[in-house]
């Protein structure tokens, strides 16, 4: 054969005549680089540069580790770049809880993936609802309508992938490196929101995912995206929307069915308790769409629910008591005051490290160094405040009494001002900085 | 020199492994070049794939080509990631300029050539120039196992400049959860499982990833090993050719009569005997910062990316790119000088002309030499060193170009006036004169600080820097590989298909690198993964396809140079001692050359471009005035 | 078949000279400089066509030798070559010939270059507690991460003991934004350069402005932007593209990363310093808001609806 090859080549080459085997064999040697170059050339050639994913791509199916309940504990340090992954399946050894959906019957797996597909079809053509739900209804409202999906998912595909992932999992290629990893969006949960708490609803509104993609997340990787269009960024909102809605209902199932002796009815118990189920309607395929309705209910219903500051009660002169008030309000310990200095020790700038609700390391933030991640203007201070972040550890502030608007705005003052020490009233710059004028590491 | 203790080889393994025999150190780097030439070529290709379709799914390929899966996974959209990509490119540049252009110019050219040409029987140190190939060999091993570590091949530019390519955490950073679970413990309570604890190799590993980017971390540790032993490699060759060139030399080879390529290859072993242990030491600085926690290059403030702080420094970045043009603006001249030497041999050898003005050939080339090293600073004008620096390098940078451009007029001066018999040796050759005058000329933008402000880091400098070590110094490579073949194998190259070779990549290259100016023009930044997200790059994105098209047709018309080149080997025509009619003396030695080179110790009577001689046999003088009936007979007086 | 090859000489170098005057002649291509938009843009295109002139005067030389040679000197020929070995008088000729040429772009290089990078060379104000330079009519801090530039904007009058404590530390009420660099036509603009993890380069085509960020250290940069587009509307509470419709951005020419190429800003000139003062206003007031009515309809962002300006 190989002899043959060389024959026929020399042949050819050289225009000599050395006796070679058939006619037929005679030409096969051209034939795998032809084909390696024809198909390299024309495929590339006829090709135009198609933006979106290509069609037959579905989501994939989860396999990574689920954090069921992060660690109490405080490491002394971030895990090291590149790291999460071994991270997380080590939080079982310091009194966390992992479960891997790999685990699950492989009947139940094939099906989480059927019914997904059918909810939420592909990256390309992304959707909310298979259609027989009253979904389009709110769907609409908050623009899961599959034509701003599809718009969101290329421009997602174009701005967020390489760091969020194809399924929103945070794991893109940029996103393993970076510090603090990633949202993995598959949970539903989100930090920076401003609804009530009070109505117990732990979802953003739009206005807050659209927030942090606009102005980025400082003092994290997520870069700024305001300068793209308007409609971009609404498309893309409603995109991660869709990514967490998907990654929810998915999680949810799994982290579910993985508990031992846990059965489907389970779920219906767990998150769909007003539900009425006959015992041939214990099924995923009964669940998932019943499930995504209450969610997308629960979105919509945050849409309403913004926890409107109260009135902003002081004249600019009162600006430095308010600061004295804050402050105290932050380091004091006592039953009245906060203590928020408990955790953000030496004003953050030593704070320890604690695990979030993904099982990755954060710390709460350094207030000396004017970086907010969810937000600098006074009133994303207000929501952090009176908000908290719940999937990491910052708690909602319980600030009561009838002056409870005029405590919050307080310490409000405080943080704006604490960056600055030239603001401050002379005793708490002192506390703050120390009599010697010490002054932030700038940035 | 020392030759007589250097006994002609045995058997295989030493004849031909580990040879001590300049001409089959020459081959081998020749073959080990050619291997990491069609790698270099292919990533290049995927950088032009990822330019010219920078939001194209690659699944349609990914059904042909299988086995790319793992580099383009679903996962990430079935596209070349941006990491991907900057290990892409910088991958290509490594490769083709310390794999390739290098090892080709200088180790292949270098070692077959010089003691030929200049009638010496070996290197002056034939161990040292064994060890120099066989030093490669760890850089191969580290370059080719970067590919395949924790976060990719090296993805910091083959500039390398910190603080991308060396920020880490300058500590050994445990598992968060492990480390506090040992706290946890008393003696009585021991963590379990134990097994879990990373073994050592591990946390050395663990230690190397970086914060700034993945192909930062442990594929930049294996960069800068690879780059250490190839400059080692260099620096042992160059430590030869000096020697073996000043001290043996046949009789009455003087220096002015030494044909370009030996000085050629003599300014460079200087150049790169005072640069390169330059770049070694900037090269272990950043394998200290990496590895040991140094912090030459990580400024006093420490570093903060994203919520992760680096520890504090004490360095400056700066330093780096100092440190790293000193050598590398000499490597520009590095890979180009050997090639100016070999197209003038190739030129007047296909010319039938003498060369004209032997002498300022070889004075502009110690002054290109000479300039190279006060002029590192070009790269450096929008870096951030003070400006009134940047207005001295620019005196100098203008300088340079003189002598550039007296070769230019010599070379053209030497044509005029000739016979030019065209074959693919010469046509390569006269293709480098061509180019190297629009590489020549694009290089005047940048040296004007001002215009470089714009041009810098544009795709102007990508234009710039291809039409060099592209379509100058390969062509030079191609003219060369046509030229001295026959005295490598005895046996010559298809002419025909060599013109074929030469006429598509002189139309593609051009059609590559030239619409590259147009591109930087306009402002495309280069190292750009997705230019089309700035409005005002849409405009020569056609132009980017355009030039992938090119690129991938000039990476496919390769194929015949290499067919031609390995069949060539076993099946070309034999050829004579002298094929060409040249006159130097590696043409009065047997194709191949014997061990040893020489059957007597030639003598120079004459220099080497003694052609059009009208009072001569064959109307010129060979350099030891042998003509061409003795030379093939080998009948030497 | 020998006139074959020069006419392939001359086809390659023809068809790279036509691509450039295409390129220059019609701008619709959009192959060419962009809008130039700053007094050092001016400057630095001049510049750029005396060299550019130049080189098309040696490259046409050259090249035209080159391919007449080989049209009239192949080996078919008749004649014999010419013994000829060197010619001092030319070598002279044409070593003194491109020296001419490159000290006059030398000599035309260097008054731009001092204009463009010696203004507050070496630094004074940052070094020790120097006020600000008198010369600046703005003053913009810049800070590059991976991956986007923060921009801070002094919205009061800057503190005496200069600009080295505001670049650090700053004021409460400095705005902040992302991406966005706000000047206006004629305004004298001192850019302090920053990055807070590795190098990158800010990159203005428009102006012409090119940069490097380097850890550890702050660059002073200065310009003057002689063209606007887009002025504050005041009804609108944005933004508006002007007249000339121009839309200039911002790039990162340092590699810093695989996210490099997204660092991508925008460049936004007001016709006057009423047209920025009313912009800055604006942004600070609703940056600064602390009542949810205040600040909608646009309510979560601090730079309005730039998209209109798509």
């Amino acid at each position: 054969m190989f002899g043959t090859l060389i024959h026929s080549f020399h042949n050819w080459f050289f225009g000599r005549q050395i006796p070679a085997g058939s006619k037929g064999r005679k030409n096969q040697w051209f034939r795998e680089p032809v084909r390696f170059g024809a198909v390299l050339v024309l495929g590339l050639c006829s090709c135009a540069d198609k933006e979106g994913y290509p069609d037959d791509l579905p989501y994939p199916q989860r396999v990574d580790l689920i954090v069921e309940e992060a660690p109490k504990l405080s490491p002394n340090n971030p895990s090291p770049p590149g790291g999460l992954e071994k991270s997380i399946a080590n939080l079982g050894l310091v009194g966390g809880k992992i479960l891997d959906p790999v685990k699950l019957p492989e009947a139940t797996q094939t099906e989480i993936t059927k019914l997904l597909a059918e909810q939420f079809g592909t990256p390309a053509q992304p959707r909310v609802g298979d259609g027989k739900t009253n979904l389009p209804e709110l769907g609409k409202k908050l623009k899961l309508d599959s034509q701003t999906l599809a718009q969101g998912s290329v421009a997602y595909r174009r701005n967020c992938l390489h760091c969020h992932g194809l399924s929103g999992d945070g794991k893109g290629s940029s996103g393993l490196w970076v510090h603090p990893p990633p949202r993995d969006f598959r949970q539903g949960r989100f930090k920076f929101i401003s609804t009530n708490p009070a109505k117990n609803l732990n979802r953003p509104r739009r206005e807050d995912i659209l927030r942090t993609i606009r102005m980025g997340l400082h003092g994290t990787s997520m870069p700024a995206f305001g300068i793209l269009p308007t409609e971009e960024l609404e498309a893309l909102a409603s995109y991660v929307i869709h990514l967490g809605i998907r990654g929810e209902v998915e999680f949810t199932i799994e982290k579910t069915l993985l508990k031992p002796q846990s059965q489907v009815l389970n779920l219906f118990e767990n998150y769909l308790p007003d539900e009425e189920v006959s015992k041939d309607q214990e099924t995923l395929a009964f669940f998932v769409p019943k499930f995504l309705q209450e969610i997308v209910r629960q979105y919509h219903t945050a849409e309403s629910q913004v926890l409107v500051p109260p009135e902003y009660p002081f004249k600019d002169s009162e600006l430095s008591d308010s600061i004295r008030r804050g402050f105290r309000l932050f380091s004091s310990q006592a039953p009245d005051a906060l203590g928020c200095v408990s955790c953000h020790i030496d004003y953050g700038r030593q704070s320890p490290w604690q695990y979030d609700e993904w099982g990755s390391l954060n710390r709460p933030s350094n207030l000396t160094a004017g970086i907010y991640k969810g937000g600098r203007r006074p009133l994303d201070l207000f929501w952090r405040i009176k908000r908290g972040i719940p999937p990491s550890k910052m708690p909602a502030a319980t600030l009561t009494g009838e002056d409870e608007g005029k405590k919050t705005w307080d310490l409000v003052n405080f943080i704006e001002a604490l960056p600055f020490p030239a603001t401050l009233p002379e005793e708490v710059r002192n506390a703050v900085y120390g009599s010697t004028g010490r002054i932030a590491k700038p940035n | 020199m020392n030759h007589d203790s250097h006994p002609a080889p045995g058997n295989f393994l030493t004849k031909y492994v580990f040879s001590g025999d300049h001409k089959i150190i020459g081959i081998q780097f020749l073959f080990s070049g050619l291997l990491f030439w069609i790698l270099g070529g292919l990533l290049a290709l995927g950088v032009r794939l990822q330019l010219g379709w920078p939001n194209q799914a690659l699944n349609e390929l990914l059904k042909w080509f299988p086995s790319l899966a793992d580099s383009i996974p679903a996962s990430w959209g079935s596209r070349i990631s941006p990491e991907f990509y900057t290990m892409l490119f910088t991958m290509h540049a490594t490769v083709m300029i310390f794999f390739v252009v290098v090892p080709w110019l200088g180790g292949a050219f270098g070692n077959y050539l010089i003691p030929l040409m200049i009638g010496a029987k070996d290197m002056a140190f034939p161990k040292l120039n064994m060890l120099s190939y066989w030093v490669l060999w760890p850089a191969f091993f580290f370059l080719l196992a970067s590919f395949f570590v924790d976060g990719g091949a090296a993805g910091s530019g083959w500039t390398a400049y910190p603080t991308l390519s060396s920020a880490t955490q300058n500590a050994d950073i445990p598992d968060p959860g492990l480390d506090a679970a040992a706290k946890a413990t008393t003696p009585t309570n021991p963590p379990s499982p134990t097994s879990m604890e990373p073994g050592l190799w591990e946390r050395i590993k663990n230690r190397w990833n970086s914060p700034a980017a993945g192909q930062s971390g442990q594929g930049q540790v294996y960069w800068l090993l690879a780059l250490i032993f190839s400059g080692t490699s260099s620096m042992m060759g160059s430590v030869n050719y000096i020697t073996t060139i000043l001290n043996c030399r046949a009789p009455g080879m003087t220096l002015m009569r030494m044909p370009l390529t030996v000085w050629g290859m003599f300014v460079t072993a200087i150049l790169q005997s005072l640069a390169l242990p330059v770049l070694t030491v900037a090269l272990i600085m950043q394998f200290l910062d990496r590895t040991v926690g140094t912090v030459f290059f990580l400024p006093p403030a420490g570093l903060a990316f994203g919520n992760w702080q680096t520890g504090t420094g004490g360095g400056q970045p700066l330093l780096w790119q100092h440190l790293f043009w000193f050598y590398s603006h000499p490597a520009v001249y590095i890979m180009i000088l050997p090639a100016m030497g070999m197209v003038s041999d190739v030129l007047v050898a296909f010319c039938r002309k003498p060369l004209f003005g032997y002498k300022p050939m070889v004075f502009s080339m110690i002054g290109i030499a000479g300039l190279g090293f006060i002029v590192w600073g070009h790269h450096m004008f929008q870096s951030g060193m003070d400006p009134r620096l940047g207005t001295g390098f620019m005196a100098a940078t203008v300088l340079i170009a003189v002598p550039s451009a007296v070769k230019i007029f010599n070379w053209l001066a030497t044509i005029w006036g000739s016979r030019i018999r065209f074959t693919s040796a010469s046509l390569n050759a006269l293709a480098f004169i061509s180019m190297f005058i629009i590489g020549g000329l694009s290089g005047i933008y940048m040296a004007s600080t001002p215009v470089d402000i714009y041009i810098h880091d544009t795709y102007f400098i990508v234009a710039h820097i291809h039409y060099v070590l592209f379509l100058s110094s390969m062509f030079g490579i191609y003219a060369g590989i046509h030229f001295w073949f026959p005295k490598m194998f005895g046996r010559t190259m298809n002419d025909s298909l060599g013109k074929v070779h030469f006429f598509l990549t002189f139309l593609l290259a051009n059609g590559t690198f030239f619409p590259m100016h147009i591109l930087g023009i306009r402002g495309h930044p280069r190292r750009y993964y997705d230019p089309t997200i700035f409005d005002w790059l849409a405009s020569v994105q056609p132009l980017n396809q355009f030039v992938s098209i090119c690129a991938i047709l000039l990476g496919l018309v390769q194929v015949i140079f290499l067919a031609n080149f390995l069949f060539s080997i076993f099946f070309g025509p034999k050829s004579g001692r002298n094929p060409w009619e040249a006159n130097t003396l590696e043409w009065e030695t047997p194709s191949p050359p014997g061990h040893g080179n020489f059957e007597t110790t030639p003598i120079v009577l004459h220099g080497p471009y003694e052609y059009a001689v009208t009072t001569a046999i064959n109307g010129r003088f060979s350099q030891t005035g042998l003509n061409r009936d003795q030379i093939q007979q080998g009948n030497h007086p | 078949m020998h006139r074959f090859w020069s006419l392939l000489f001359a086809a390659v170098n023809m068809a790279c000279l036509a691509l450039l005057v295409v390129a220059y002649a019609y701008p619709g291509l959009g192959w060419w400089l962009p809008d130039s938009a700053s007094t050092q843009a001016n400057e630095i295109d001049s510049l750029f066509y005396l060299i550019t002139g130049l080189c098309a005067f040696f490259f046409v030389a050259t090249q035209g030798i080159l391919i007449y040679s080989l049209w009239r000197f192949p080996s078919t020929a008749p004649g014999s070559p010419s013994p000829i070995h060197g010619h001092p008088g030319l070598e002279i000729g044409w070593t003194i010939a491109p020296l001419v040429g490159l000290l006059v772009i030398t000599a035309a290089s260097l008054p731009v270059w001092k204009e463009a990078r010696y203004q507050g060379f070496p630094p004074p104000a940052l070094e020790g507690t120097n006020p600000l330079p008198p010369e600046a009519d703005q003053v913009i801090l810049v800070t590059a991460r991976q991956w986007d530039w923060h921009l801070k904007y002094a919205t009061e009058s800057l503190p005496a003991e200069g600009i080295r404590q505001w670049a650090s530390v700053g004021n409460p009420s400095d705005l902040i934004i992302a991406n966005e660099l706000h000047v206006w036509k004629g305004a004298k603009v001192s850019l302090l350069l920053r990055t807070t993890d590795v190098i990158h380069s800010f990159f203005v085509p428009a102006l012409r402005l090119k940069q490097d960020t380097l850890p550890g250290k702050t660059i002073p940069m200065r310009f003057e932007a002689t063209v606007s587009n887009v002025r504050f509307d005041p009804a609108e509470g944005r933004v508006v593209p002007n007249e000339t419709k121009a839309s200039w951005e911002i790039a990162c020419a340092e590699l810093c990363g695989g996210n490099h190429f997204r660092m991508r800003g925008k460049l936004f000139v007001h016709p006057d310093r009423k047209s920025y003062d009313a912009w800055l206003d604006h942004s600070r007031r609703q940056t600064r808001s602390r009542s949810l009515t205040a600040m909608l309809p646009n309510a979560s962002s601090s730079n309005q609806k730039e998209g209109a300006l798509q």
